[in-house]
């Protein structure tokens, strides 16, 4: 299956691969087409007073979200290297908003990231690509075989750590759901 | 550090007892580090702990 196809299956797919940004280093905020500037910025998180920046004065976290800016109103928005960029606050809010553009204005969303973590909460299809190329691609989180390709997330490193001598916690990527879990296990 | 200010200093486990204000300027914390903190919410343990092997070996004592 190609990846348009993933995305209009599943409305948020994610893809652990390398990312970069189209904006261009010399254009200030408000040269980039993003169509209603102000709100848009409110949208992902920015000050107004950011307008005349230039991309290459932005943080790297201002450069995540002035990337999603320009992206919002695209019927497919394709975004990455939000984990190495964006702090937990940051990183949960573009997340939610993410979410919110699925759900309420049904677009499409490509998240790519090295960091898989990034996904979780967000995404049920993970995409492994390579040189252009799907090398793998899964709906489980829990699936050893996708480990053979990136670093398995401390929590699901802890989950399988434990039932691995037979006790039977729950597959969660929440940290909320398994600390109930533990708790109905030890008590 | 917040914003060039020493915002706290104390050794690791010290320092990672303020959740809260770490969270606050968008620090997440170790994986071991938070489901200690929130196991202790839940007195299912009293202290941090900073390796799997050991926290496991505690809860299914």
């Amino acid at each position: 299956m190609e990846i348009k196809d993933l995305v209009n299956e599943y409305g948020i797919i994610g893809i652990v691969s390398n990312y970069q940004n189209k904006l261009k280093d010399d254009d200030m905020v408000i040269e980039l087409n993003i169509k209603n500037l102000n709100d848009t910025l409110k949208l992902v998180g920015l000050d107004e007073n950011i307008m005349h920046t230039k991309v290459k004065d932005l943080s790297l976290s201002e450069k995540v979200k002035i990337d999603l800016a320009t992206k919002i109103n695209n019927d497919v928005i394709i975004i990455g290297n939000l984990a190495n960029s964006l702090n937990y606050k940051d990183l949960n809010n573009i997340k939610q908003l993410l979410v919110n553009l699925n759900m309420d204005y049904q677009k499409k969303i490509v998240v790519i990231d090295s960091d898989i973590k990034t996904f979780f909460n967000l995404t049920k299809k993970i995409i492994i690509m390579q040189n252009k190329t799907i090398i793998y691609e899964t709906d489980d989180f829990f699936d050893d075989n996708l480990y053979k390709y990136v670093k398995c997330p401390k929590i699901i490193e802890f989950i399988k750590y434990v039932n691995k001598d037979g006790k039977k916690l729950e597959n969660n990527t929440d940290i909320y759901e398994l600390i109930k879990d533990i708790y109905r296990s030890v008590t | 550090m917040d914003n060039d200010k020493v915002l706290m200093k104390g050794n690791t486990i010290e320092v990672f007892q303020n959740e809260q204000a770490l969270k606050r300027i968008g620090i997440t914390l170790p994986f071991m580090v938070e489901l200690s903190l929130l196991l202790k919410d839940y007195n299912l343990v009293d202290k941090i702990y900073l390796d799997k092997e050991s926290l496991v070996q505690y809860l299914w004592k």
